[in-house]
């Protein structure tokens, strides 16, 4: 894992990459997008673990941190939802010229799985999309789920919200683009779970196969 | 390459150990000739990697930066960034990997001393390693373990006597304390979290072992910035520094803040504020006494110096 620092000299951010473990004979890129606020440190280790994963799956994988959170640079007052949808552009851009890959796929939580699912949508170079524990929350998340036109595996690690994801994802099973799956395990971006040393090593895995 | 997250502080990655298997990210001033001493470490919060409880650690270190001094924020082995150690058979990890920091530093910076900065976990972590390195000449105790002293107690349920709450769970039989009178009336046996005192807590540093620390410390000259926040679970009043450790009352070296409105993560950014204010204007106030050994050949211990 090399951790570095990219973008511009105004809008510096913080990456961890992860190059794959396995030779593949092609580059398959794969893009960690993190939610927010609280939900963004006790999220860290699935990360790291899942980025392990998918190196040895033979992905090359890019986590980073949006402008004004983690260790990138900024303040989080200057950021905004469109600031960090640019941010997983660029980190598309960013891993696309490291790996040398032409196409990437994108995997995020909770808000993280939001703005992945918008940016998928303005990008001809995402061919797949993982929304983990998505923010069902409104009109503007459901549409950018309904422009897409790449496979997308919705998954969901908590009962409660499977019920209300499965009500708000549209009903496209008869094309094939939305998979909506729950999986047992810990939700990893809810504070009061965190520091049990527990990992949703299902949610992990499924990740991976759905990959693969 | 050093990377300028302001326009007045350059960032840079820091891979170290042996091999390099830990990973920190070391702040300054973007310009070489402004650098202070004592280096900053910032240590891990339980878990929490290097960016720390509502990015605590990135705001201080940037701050610091500004004011011109180098900072260091890393994560243990197993934590965050960091991979584990290949030596597993040693038998303090986290000592080993402060001795690890502190080396980097020395070789990366010439940095001679040290302040090292902890919360919670972090702050036991930093006071137990001070004890063992001549370098480290200040340590930032947020929130360590602390003593409950009668004062204490009598604060605690003085104010509870005075809260209609606490009267209504009495006479309406809620309440934690009316629950283990039922668990001990049907023989069940109390949950861990009231055995407090009987059981040590992961972060339990012994009476004993805190006042000898304190005292070498200070014999030392190394000082001691204490700060308590309304979070702490065994602390509630400034004084309740000096009620734990009459002997230390007057001890230039030590300085105590309390912050009762302040959460032990710093959730609100005012509270961070306050506390990134303390710390600095103790930073710059205080004689610590070692200073670095700067290089003639390379001018100074500039961040630009740094390796990666």
């Amino acid at each position: 894992m090399t951790p570095f620092f990219f973008g511009t000299a105004d809008h510096r951010l913080f990456g961890a990459y992860q190059p794959s473990r396995r030779q593949t004979g092609r580059s398959r890129g794969v893009v960690l997008c993190y939610p927010c606020g609280h939900e963004y440190v006790p999220a860290h280790r699935a990360f790291r673990s899942l980025a392990g994963l998918l190196a040895d799956a033979g992905h090359d994988v890019l986590r980073f941190d949006y402008h004004g959170t983690g260790d990138s640079g900024g303040d989080l007052e200057e950021s905004t939802s469109p600031s960090w949808r640019e941010d997983i552009s660029m980190a598309i851009d960013e891993l696309k010229d490291t790996a040398g890959a032409d196409r990437v796929s994108l995997c995020g939580l909770r808000m993280g799985a939001a703005w992945a699912a918008q940016v998928a949508s303005e990008r001809a170079d995402v061919d797949r999309l993982v929304a983990w524990d998505p923010v069902l929350d409104g009109r503007e998340y459901v549409q950018a789920l309904t422009r897409l036109r790449l496979p997308t595996l919705v998954l969901l690690t908590q009962e409660a919200e499977a019920g209300i994801g499965r009500a708000l994802v549209p009903d496209t099973s008869g094309e094939g683009r939305i998979e909506v799956e729950s999986v047992r395990g810990a939700s990893v971006w809810i504070e009061g779970a965190f520091g049990t040393g527990g990992l949703p090593v299902p949610a992990l895995h499924r990740i991976v196969d759905w990959l693969a | 390459m050093s990377d300028r997250v302001r326009d007045d502080v350059q960032e840079r990655i820091a891979h170290f150990g042996h091999p390099k298997t830990l990973v920190g990210v070391v702040s300054g001033p973007a310009a070489p000739r402004a650098v202070r001493d004592p280096v900053v470490v910032v240590l891990n919060v339980g878990v929490i990697h290097r960016v720390g409880p509502n990015r605590l650690h990135v705001q201080l270190a940037r701050r610091l930066a500004r004011d011109g001094f180098v900072t260091l924020r890393f994560d243990f082995s197993g934590i965050g960034d960091s991979g584990p150690r290949p030596d597993r058979v040693v038998a303090d990890v986290v000592r080993q990997d402060i001795s690890d920091a502190l080396s980097y530093l020395e070789a990366s910076v010439k940095a001679t001393s040290f302040v090292l900065v902890g919360l919670c976990s972090g702050a036991n972590a930093g006071l137990r390693f001070a004890r063992l390195h001549p370098g480290v000449v200040g340590a930032v105790l947020l929130d360590p373990y602390w003593y409950r002293t009668p004062g204490f107690y009598l604060r605690h349920y003085g104010r509870r006597l005075l809260q209609w709450q606490g009267w209504r769970n009495v006479l309406t039989g809620q309440g934690a304390h009316w629950r283990m009178v039922r668990d001990a009336l049907r023989g069940d046996e109390p949950p861990a979290h009231l055995e407090e005192g009987l059981m040590a807590p992961p972060n339990m540093i012994p009476r004993a072992e805190m006042e000898q620390a304190v005292a070498e410390l200070t014999g030392r000259g190394v000082h001691l910035l204490s700060v308590f926040t309304g979070g702490h679970e065994a602390y509630n009043h400034k004084e309740q520094f000096w009620e734990a450790f009459p002997r230390f009352k007057g001890t230039p070296e030590i300085r105590v803040e309390f912050l009762p409105t302040a959460g032990h993560t710093f959730q609100r950014p005012a509270d961070r504020r306050a506390v990134i204010a303390l710390i600095r204007e103790w930073l710059t106030s205080k004689p610590f006494t070692r200073a670095p050994q700067v290089s003639p050949a390379t001018g100074g211990p500039g961040i630009a110096r740094l390796v990666s």
